[in-house]
């Protein structure tokens, strides 16, 4: 049974069709990614999974369950985390308070055990407060803990937003343009952590621009042009196929 | 504990005032309208701060559980504590009705939609004179008695409106450092991202909506029996805005800001009495003046220049004198 | 039947009035994402310093036109000196400082001119004209011609003039209108002393109606800044629509149900149209791109 199953998936804004008649399957321990030109529709196709944005029709399975319907925080609550392509950091608290959010489904204390700072919640404060420690160690972050995530480089704000994801330990994990705006450096840094991340046992689903980047890591690459599938297939059949190489550089 | 040394230092100045000085106007009278204050700016400050959900409407919760004890006490004769009891479930459940169609707003919207709701509770306050009283109010309150004690001298609110500033202090505080308080950072800073870590974004704006509402409700409750009297003056629109003031002057976000703010609100116009047809003036000045210099609030300022200052200090430590 | 249009002709006047503050709310807003809470109290100052100056003996055109000046004058000088000093504050730190300009004039008001109440002559004679069997009185006509004029005047401003189209631009982008050569800052000025003389003008539309006071401005800021909600946050001709609306609904309000509870049922009106259309009348809804 694969992770994340998608049928027919169509979503239409007013008369045009962002995404249609899309369908495949995710299979679980891979690095899956999503490639195509500019309005594609892959970052349109990121919010139809975690339902920021409704599908016009069509559904989408994970582990066999469907939550075409389910409000963004319950499909969180199922093992799905995200990153996004425009940076949705809570710049209002510190690194590790972020984090530490990430953790709020390995916790539950509420807001009137809080209030009244019972035992439970002392020792769950302490134990959240580790596990973000250990998913900044996994970035490469820890260093910057304390720190304001205002006032931070842009390259740092993008792992903080990976760390934050996993704390919340997810099954499936969808980075949206994660090599966006990162220099050299940065991005062979990036590679390292995704492949670290799918050691770990966490499916990625990715959605890029970097070819280099999704060809190194990558064992699924799914092209998408004007919203549908043009091509399906390892990096070495997708570099290789001819329509996928027109979409790219235009017909003619 | 070092995360409540301040709280803990805090604690001990209000206990001690009026033990050195138990006849001073300040602290046994201006102190109780401070208390008050305090209360309600702090329970607002979770709100608008943490949650970043704008209310101008925090008077009505205020007015409300005022309303409550005094009706409840006066026309129906209930004891006042279960009075308050009565009128704070009342507002919990009015509060909880309301945060779901409100709360699905934003930005100005909101603050219109919490505009509306505490202008609407104050025209009944004023309309509905058979119940309220009307323009002239209620008095004759019963009083409050703790364990056959009755509260009836300055002195003794003192003790009783303190510890109930302090509890909410320290229960906001407690709140600040713990999952439920960075769920609703976390709501403020982006509603998307929270979602996506799982968090209930509209049960958390809801549940802090009620929370804060009950913490208004209970400081009317003992504001009516304090005063002796309620009528629809407290209640005002206008207050609403100086609740919004005190927690933007401290510092939004930041519990020890709400405090501060409501304290120089509270005790600016007692000082500025002195220059009679120039006060209104002079405190609009004021107001512009801080908040013109230090946008971020006074006591986060303060709090800033203490760190930047000690940062410095540790920098210039581990060099050496040069 | 003949109630319903006595209602309606009121509504409309004090509409007009709530449409004209709305307006100044809407282009401040338009400007820099502030709420300016002390519109109101532009309203008073043109008002009060017509009133004075026609005590001082200047003629009544003569000090209407200077009493707007003035109070456009009073709008720069709250831009240049509370609002510029603090560009680098979040925008509820900007909103606490127009309450304490508010309260600022207010509190000049008061002392420069006490707390007695005061009106203005009507435009004209005043004597009632019959419309079927409801009557209006001439100054009601003449507050709505001058809310008219007055709007059309802006709308042309910002449709077909360059410094219009200019404050227009630094609404919807700063940084791009910044990059392209406009004078960001000049251009705020200017719409605080636009604001301030609309509002000046509504308010000496409508003190020969109701009579004006140190105070009077609050209510009606306040009337005016939920009329540009209810027309949609931004937009001046929403802000306009729901000046209007607003009026209606309450003397329709304050006629048919209860005069007691009139703003009562204004506001709940108003919060039934934001829970059907959270972004107002006009108003686009925002979207999050992410």
């Amino acid at each position: 049974m694969a992770l994340l199953e998608v049928k027919d998936l169509e979503k239409r804004f007013g008369g045009l069709k962002a995404i249609s008649g899309l369908s495949f399957s995710v299979e679980k321990g891979i690095i899956f990614s999503i490639i195509g030109p500019n309005g594609a529709g892959k970052t349109t196709l990121f919010n139809l999974l975690t339902n920021i944005y409704a599908p016009s029709s069509g559904a989408i399975f994970f582990k066999g369950k469907e939550i075409t319907k389910l409000p963004p925080f319950k499909i969180a609550r199922l093992g799905i985390s995200r990153t996004f392509q425009n940076l949705q950091v809570f710049l209002n608290m510190s690194v590790i308070e972020n984090v530490m959010v990430g953790c709020h489904l390995r916790s539950k204390s509420g807001l009137l055990a809080s209030a009244l700072r019972l035992p439970s919640v002392i020792k769950e404060e302490k134990m959240v407060r580790q596990m973000a420690y250990e998913a900044l160690e996994f970035c490469g972050l820890p260093q910057y803990a304390s720190r304001p995530a205002g006032g931070l480089p842009y390259g740092i704000l993008k792992k903080l937003e990976v760390a934050r994801s996993l704390a919340s330990r997810p099954e499936l994990l969808l980075m949206d343009e994660p090599a966006a705006g990162l220099n050299d450096t940065e991005t062979a840094e990036l590679c390292q952590l995704i492949k670290r991340i799918c050691d770990s046992g966490v499916t990625v689903l990715l959605v890029e621009h970097n070819m280099s980047l999704v060809m190194e890591i990558s064992q699924k690459v799914l092209v998408l042009n004007y919203g549908k599938l043009l091509a399906e297939g390892s990096p070495e059949e997708i570099q290789k196929n001819p329509e996928v190489i027109a979409a790219y550089l235009g017909e003619g | 504990m070092k995360r409540l040394s301040g709280f803990v230092l805090f604690s001990a100045i209000c206990l001690i005032l009026p033990l050195l000085f138990p006849d001073n106007y300040y602290v046994t009278v201006v102190g109780l309208t401070i208390f008050i204050n305090i209360i309600l700016a702090v329970s607002l400050n979770l709100l608008m701060g943490y949650a970043g959900q704008i209310s101008l409407g925090h008077a009505a919760f205020f007015g409300l559980g005022a309303y409550s004890s005094a009706i409840l006490t006066i026309k129906y004769g209930l004891n006042p504590w279960i009075a308050m009891l009565t009128g704070a479930a009342f507002v919990a459940g009015l509060s909880y009705v309301l945060s779901r169609p409100i709360l699905k707003l934003k930005g100005h919207y909101l603050a219109m939609a919490t505009l509306g709701l505490g202008i609407i509770v104050h025209i009944f306050f004023v309309q509905a004179d058979e119940l309220t009283g009307g323009p002239d109010g209620i008095s004759g309150l019963p009083s409050l008695s703790i364990m056959g004690m009755a509260i009836d001298s300055d002195l003794k609110w003192y003790w009783v409106l303190c510890s109930c500033m302090l509890l909410s202090v320290l229960f906001s505080l407690n709140i600040a450092d713990s999952r439920a308080g960075r769920a609703l950072s976390a709501v403020h800073g982006s509603e998307i991202a929270a979602q996506m870590m799982g968090i209930d974004t509209a049960m958390v704006k809801s549940h802090i909506f009620v929370f804060s509402a009950l913490m208004a409700s209970f400081a009317g409750s003992l504001f009516a029996h304090q005063q002796d009297f309620v009528s629809p003056e407290s209640f005002s629109f206008f207050f609403s805005i100086e609740l919004v003031t005190m927690v933007v002057l401290g510092g939004l976000g930041s519990t020890f800001g709400a405090v501060i703010g409501a304290f120089i609100l509270s005790i600016l116009p007692e000082v500025l009495i002195v220059f009679e047809d120039f006060e209104v003036l002079i405190f609009g000045a004021i107001l512009m003046v801080i908040m013109i210099f230090l946008p971020e609030g006074l006591f986060v300022a303060l709090k800033n220049k203490v760190a930047a200052f000690v940062a410095k200090r540790q920098e210039e430590g581990v060099d050496g004198p040069s | 039947m003949d109630q319903l249009l006595q209602f309606l002709i009121s509504g409309l006047t004090v509409g007009s009035i709530y449409a004209l503050v709305a307006l100044g709310f809407s282009i401040i807003y338009n400007a820099s994402d502030v709420v300016n809470f002390a519109q109101g109290e532009f309203v008073m100052i043109g008002a009060m310093s017509a009133i004075f100056l026609i005590k001082a003996g200047v003629s009544y055109p003569v000090a209407a036109i200077l009493a707007i000046l003035i109070t456009a004058a009073v709008g720069l000088a709250l831009d240049k000196f509370a609002i510029e000093p603090a560009k680098n504050a979040t925008v509820v730190s900007t909103i606490i400082i127009t309450i304490g300009a508010s309260i600022f004039l207010r509190g000049a008001a008061l002392l420069i001119w006490g707390k007695e109440i005061y009106g203005l002559p009507p435009f004209t004679t005043n004597d009632p004209i019959k419309i079927g069997s409801a009557t209006i009185l001439p100054q009601n006509l003449w507050v709505m011609l001058g809310t008219g004029v007055t709007v059309f005047a802006v709308k042309y401003f910002f449709d077909h003039t360059k410094m219009g189209k200019a404050i227009l631009a630094c609404s919807f982008n700063k940084k791009a209108a910044y990059l392209v050569g406009i004078n960001v800052r000049r251009m705020l000025l200017v719409s605080y002393g636009l604001s301030a003389a609309l509002g000046a003008a509504a308010g000496l539309l409508v003190t020969p109606i109701t009579f004006m006071s140190y105070n009077a401005g609050v209510m009606l800021g306040l009337k005016g800044f939920c009329a540009a909600i209810l027309g949609g946050m931004g937009n001046s001709m929403g802000a306009v629509l729901g000046g209007i609306l607003l009026g209606i609904v309450e003397t329709v309000g304050a006629g048919f149900i209860s005069s007691g509870y009139k703003d009562a049922i204004a506001f709940f009106v108003i919060m039934l149209v934001l829970f059907f259309k959270p972004s107002g009348i006009l108003g686009k809804g925002e979207t999050e791109r992410v």
